[in-house]
C-alpha cells in the first residue's frame, strides 16, 4: 500500500479526506487508481500539483516505481524568489 | 554535523570572476546595451488607482514627428487563461498580459495602459502627454479589510471565490481559499494549559534591488525577434513574451544582462512585451528603461499579509496545537504566496494537531511578485514571535522551547512529506552555544531569536564543459549570476576534474546557446545547475578515460581519474605513466573535440532551516531601534564557496531587519503610494547596521553530489520576528505589526 497526502484542491477526489492508502506499484498506477474512482483527478495534478515521493521532491514522477510502503504527497506547485 | 569527506576545491573562497568587472563597471547590466537606429519606449501609467478605461485616442502621439509606435491592450492579443505560471504565487499569463498593459480597467495607480516609441526619450515624453485617455474613476480598496468587506467595490466582476465550504454565490475579491492541516485541532487545544491566539500585520514591501528593470527589444521582418535584458530566468522571459505576444518560442532569443539584484523581482516580465509590440510596429529596435519611481509604483512588491495565530502548549513547553488564519494581498491579480505562508508557517515544530487556512485577495496595489521565500516571512513573523510569547508566558528560554518542539529527520512535515536529513536542530544547539548568545544586556536593550525555513527547489538545469587544447575549461550554463554562482560552478567543475580553479571560465549563455535552464530563483542554482556542472564534468572524464584507454591499449575501465589525471586502475597490469588533464587537451586536435554535456530534471533539494538572534537598544524618546548584534546560523547542507553563503545569509539578514523596522509603502486614501522612491521608502545602508555574524552548519543533503541545500532564501524568513522579539525584549511592549519604525514604536511605548 502506498500513503498518499493530498492538497485540499485534491481532496474533493477522496471525498475530502486528506490521507489515503492506495494499492499502486508505481505513479503511474497510483494515478490511474485515482482517476478511475474521481475523473479529472490527473488533469488538476498536472496543472497544480507537484509530487514529493519518499520526501523528495520528482520533478517527473511519470515512471517512478512506488515499493510496498511508499509515501506520495501533492503538494500545491511553489514560486520562487 | 559535517561528515569527514576532505575536497580540495569545494569550501575554498576563491576571487569571484565576475567581480572586476563589476566593480569597474565594465559589466554590462539591462540598460547598457544600445543598436543602430534604436527608438526609446516609455510607458504611460494610470493615475488612478482603479478605473474603468473608457477609451484610449493615441493619434495625438502617433501625430509627433519622431514617434513611430504606440500600443495600448487594444493591440495586444487575446490571451488564454491558461492556468498558474510558475506555480502556486505566480499568477496566470492572461493576467500577466493584463498586468503589462491593461485592459479594460487600470487596476492600480501606475498600471500601464499605452505606450510610445520614439527617437529620443524628449520625443517619448511628449508622445505620452499627447495620449487621450478616458477613465471612469471608480472607489479603490486598499487594504484587506476593505477588500474581504461584504459590499467592497470589486476589481474583477466575475470573481467567485474558490475553495469555500460552500461554492461562492456572488463576486468578490477573495480569489480562493486554502486549507491545510493535521490532526485533531479542538482536541490540541482542550490538551493544552495554556492557549495564546494574537493577530500580527506585515506591510507591502518590496525587493528593493538597486538594478531597475530594463531591456532592449527588436523584431525584424522575418518575425525573428531579440530580447536584451536584466532576469533572473531568461527561459521564462522568452515563454512569458511568447504567450503575451503571441509568437512562437523559437522565434524569441533572449540574452540575459549582468543583474544588479532581483531577490525574487525579476522572475516575471513587464516592460519585455512591451517593447517588442512597439518594435514590431515601428519596424525598429526599442529600448525601455523604469526610472525608480517606476520600479515602486509598477513592479511587483512582496504581499502585505494579516495572520492569527493561536497556539496551544502544556506547563513543561510541549505545544499541543497551532493554528493560523491567514490572509495576503495579491495586489491587482490573483496569486499572493499564501499557499507557501500556509505550509511553512508552522515547518519549524512537530505539532500534532495543525490547522491552517489561508487566503488570496485582491486590492488595488501592484500585483505582488516573488521576494525571497515568497511567502514565508510574513507567515513564520507571527508564528515565531507566537512561540516566543508562548515561552515568555511559560517562563521558558526561546532556544529551549523551539528545541523541545523542534521537528526533525523522520517527522511529517505540515505539508505532507516526511523529512530527510535537515539541521534545525544543530542550528539551534549551534545558537545556543555561540558566545553572541552569552552576550550580557545593558538596561534598554533586548536579545530576540527566531527561526527560518524554505522549502528550496530542484527542476531543470543544463551545462556544457568544454576543454580547450592548453586545458583551460570552458562552463556554459544558463542561470543569469546573482550571488556568486560562477565562482560555484568552477569550484565544482575544478573538484570533479582535479585542475586548478584558475583554469575554469564560467559563461552565462543566452536562450540559444544554453541547454533550457530554470529561472536564478527558489535557491535552486548551485543546487540544479551545479548538478549538471558536475555530470557534464564526468562525462567529460568518461570520455578523456576512453581516449587514454585507446592510446594505453588497454579496456577503459582499466582506467581511473584522480587527481586532474587519468591513472591506471589500482590492481591492473597496466604499465603506463598517469597522462594529465592538460596532455589529453592538448591531443583534442587529433583526437577530437572533447565536451561533456547534461541536461536534467534535479531531485531531492533538501530544505533549508536557519536560526537567527538579535541584540537591539530602543530608544524610549525616539522610538529608533538600533540593532547592536546580528547572528545568523544556517544549515547550507554543503557550503560550495563559503564566503557566498555568507553573503546570502548576511544580505537576506539586511533585508529581513528592513522589513522588520522600516519599510512598507504608504498609500494616500486615493491609493496612491506616498513613498515611491529610496529616500522615503528606507532601506537599511551600512551605516545602520552592524557587521552581519554568520555561522554556517553543515547537514549535507543526500540527493546532491556535493551534499548542496539551496541557501538564497531562508536567510529571509528569520529577521523579522528576531528583530520582533528582540524589541519586545528590550521594552516591555509587543508590537505585533511592522515596521518597527520610530512614529509605530513611540506609539505602543505611550501607549503602554
Amino acid at each position: 500500500m502506498v500513503r498518499v497526502v493530498l492538497p485540499d484542491f485534491l481532496q474533493t477526489h477522496t471525498g475530502q479526506e486528506r490521507e489515503v492508502r492506495v494499492e499502486a506499484r508505481s505513479f503511474r498506477e497510483l494515478i490511474a487508481v485515482f482517476e478511475q474512482g474521481s475523473p479529472g483527478f490527473e488533469a488538476k495534478v498536472a496543472m497544480k500539483a507537484t509530487a514529493v515521493i519518499n520526501g523528495e521532491v520528482v520533478p517527473d514522477p511519470a515512471f517512478e516505481d512506488l515499493p510496498e510502503g511508499s509515501e506520495v504527497c501533492f503538494l500545491p506547485k511553489l514560486s520562487a524568489g | 554535523m559535517s561528515d569527514a569527506v576532505q575536497y580540495k576545491f569545494v569550501g575554498t573562497r576563491p576571487v569571484r570572476p565576475d567581480g572586476v568587472d563589476k566593480v569597474t563597471g565594465r559589466a554590462n547590466f539591462g540598460a547598457d546595451f544600445t543598436l543602430p537606429g534604436m527608438l526609446h519606449g516609455l510607458v504611460l501609467r494610470s493615475p488612478h488607482a482603479h478605473a474603468r478605461i473608457k477609451s484610449i485616442d493615441l493619434s495625438g502621439a502617433l501625430a509627433i514627428s519622431g514617434v513611430s509606435a504606440a500600443v495600448s491592450g487594444a493591440d495586444f492579443p487575446e490571451v488564454e487563461d491558461s492556468g498558474e505560471m510558475g506555480g502556486e504565487g505566480g499568477g496566470s499569463i492572461k493576467d500577466l498580459s493584463a498586468n503589462c498593459m491593461a485592459r479594460g480597467k487600470a487596476l492600480y495607480h501606475g498600471h500601464a495602459v499605452a505606450a510610445v516609441a520614439a527617437t529620443s526619450l524628449k520625443k517619448a515624453r511628449e508622445a505620452l502627454a499627447a495620449i487621450k485617455v478616458e477613465y471612469e474613476v471608480l472607489t479603490p480598496v486598499l487594504s484587506l479589510d476593505e477588500a474581504m468587506a461584504e459590499d467592497a467595490p470589486l476589481l474583477d466582476e466575475e470573481l467567485m471565490t474558490q475553495g469555500l465550504a460552500e461554492p461562492a454565490t456572488k463576486p468578490g475579491n477573495i480569489v480562493s481559499r486554502t486549507v491545510m492541516g493535521r490532526g485533531d485541532i479542538a482536541k490540541g487545544f482542550e490538551e493544552a494549559d495554556i492557549v495564546l491566539e494574537e493577530t500580527y500585520h506585515t506591510p507591502t514591501v518590496h525587493q528593493g534591488y538597486i538594478e531597475p528593470h530594463a531591456c532592449l527589444a527588436t523584431v525584424n521582418e522575418g518575425g525573428q525577434s531579440t530580447v536584451w535584458c536584466c532576469t533572473q530566468g531568461p527561459f521564462e522571459v522568452r515563454s512569458y513574451c511568447a504567450a503575451v505576444c503571441a509568437m512562437s518560442i523559437g522565434s524569441i532569443r533572449v540574452i540575459p544582462s549582468e543583474i544588479g539584484g532581483g531577490f525574487g523581482g525579476k522572475t516575471t516580465v513587464y516592460l519585455e512585451p512591451v517593447a517588442l509590440m512597439l518594435s514590431k510596429k515601428a519596424g525598429r529596435p526599442v529600448k525601455m528603461t523604469m526610472s525608480r519611481e517606476e520600479v515602486f509604483r509598477a513592479s511587483g512588491p512582496a504581499s502585505a499579509a494579516r495572520t492569527t495565530i493561536k497556539a496551544g502548549a502544556k506547563r513543561d513547553g510541549t505545544i499541543t496545537a497551532m493554528s493560523a488564519h491567514m490572509a495576503y494581498e495579491a495586489g491587482a491579480f490573483a496569486g499572493s504566496p499564501v499557499v507557501p505562508g500556509c505550509m511553512s508557517v508552522f515547518s519549524s515544530y512537530n505539532v500534532p494537531n495543525l490547522a491552517m487556512e489561508g487566503f488570496d485577495v485582491l486590492v488595488n496595489k501592484p500585483k505582488v511578485a516573488a521576494y525571497r521565500a515568497p511567502g514565508a516571512p510574513q507567515a513564520m513573523y507571527a508564528s515565531e514571535c507566537m512561540v516566543n510569547e508562548l515561552a515568555k508566558a511559560l517562563d521558558m528560554d526561546p532556544v529551549e522551547i523551539r528545541l523541545k518542539n523542534a521537528t526533525d529527520e523522520g517527522d511529517a512535515a505540515p505539508y505532507g512529506p516526511t523529512w530527510g536529513p535537515i539541521g534545525l536542530k544543530q542550528c539551534l544547539e549551534a545558537a545556543k552555544a555561540h558566545p553572541n548568545y552569552q552576550q550580557a544586556l545593558s538596561e534598554g536593550q533586548g536579545r530576540g531569536l527566531a527561526v527560518g525555513f524554505w522549502f528550496n527547489i530542484g527542476f531543470q538545469s543544463s551545462a556544457e564543459v568544454h576543454v580547450n587544447e592548453d586545458g583551460t575549461v570552458t562552463v556554459i550554463e544558463g542561470n543569469p549570476d546573482i550571488g556568486g554562482s560562477r565562482a560555484s560552478m568552477a569550484i565544482m567543475a575544478a573538484e570533479e576534474l582535479g585542475i586548478p580553479y584558475e583554469n575554469i571560465r564560467v559563461q552565462i549563455a543566452d536562450t540559444e546557446n544554453a541547454g533550457y535552464t530554470m529561472v536564478t530563483g527558489g535557491s535552486r542554482t548551485t543546487f540544479a545547475t551545479g548538478m549538471a556542472v558536475v555530470e557534464a564534468a564526468r562525462d567529460v572524464i568518461s570520455q578523456a578515460k576512453a581516449r587514454v584507454a585507446k592510446l594505453w591499449q588497454v579496456d577503459a575501465d582499466m582506467v581511473d581519474w584522480a587527481d586532474g589525471q587519468a591513472v591506471p586502475k589500482a590492481g591492473m597490469n597496466v604499465d603506463q605513466k598517469p597522462m594529465s588533464f592538460a596532455e589529453i587537451a592538448a591531443k583534442t586536435g587529433s583526437s577530437g573535440p572533447l565536451l561533456g554535456k547534461a541536461s536534467l530534471n534535479a531531485r531531492g533539494a533538501g530544505p533549508g532551516f536557519s536560526v537567527n538572534f538579535c541584540d537591539v537598544e530602543v530608544d524610549r524618546r525616539t522610538g529608533k531601534v538600533d540593532v547592536l548584534r546580528f547572528t545568523a546560523i544556517q544549515d547550507a547542507g554543503r557550503a560550495i564557496h563559503p564566503s557566498y553563503v555568507e553573503g546570502q545569509m548576511q544580505g537576506g539578514a539586511v533585508q529581513g531587519i528592513g522589513w522588520a523596522l522600516n519599510e512598507e509603502y504608504v498609500y494616500d486614501a486615493n491609493g496612491v503610494q506616498q513613498n515611491a522612491g529610496f529616500l522615503d521608502y528606507r532601506v537599511p545602508v551600512a551605516s545602520d547596521l552592524p557587521m552581519i555574524d554568520t555561522e554556517i552548519v553543515e547537514v549535507p543533503n543526500p540527493a546532491h553530489p556535493y551534499g548542496v541545500r539551496g541557501v538564497g532564501e531562508t536567510p529571509i524568513v528569520a529577521p523579522l520576528a528576531a528583530v520582533g522579539n528582540a524589541v519586545a525584549d528590550a521594552t516591555g511592549v509587543r508590537i505585533r505589526d511592522l515596521p518597527l519604525s520610530p512614529p509605530n514604536v513611540l506609539a505602543a511605548l505611550d501607549a503602554a
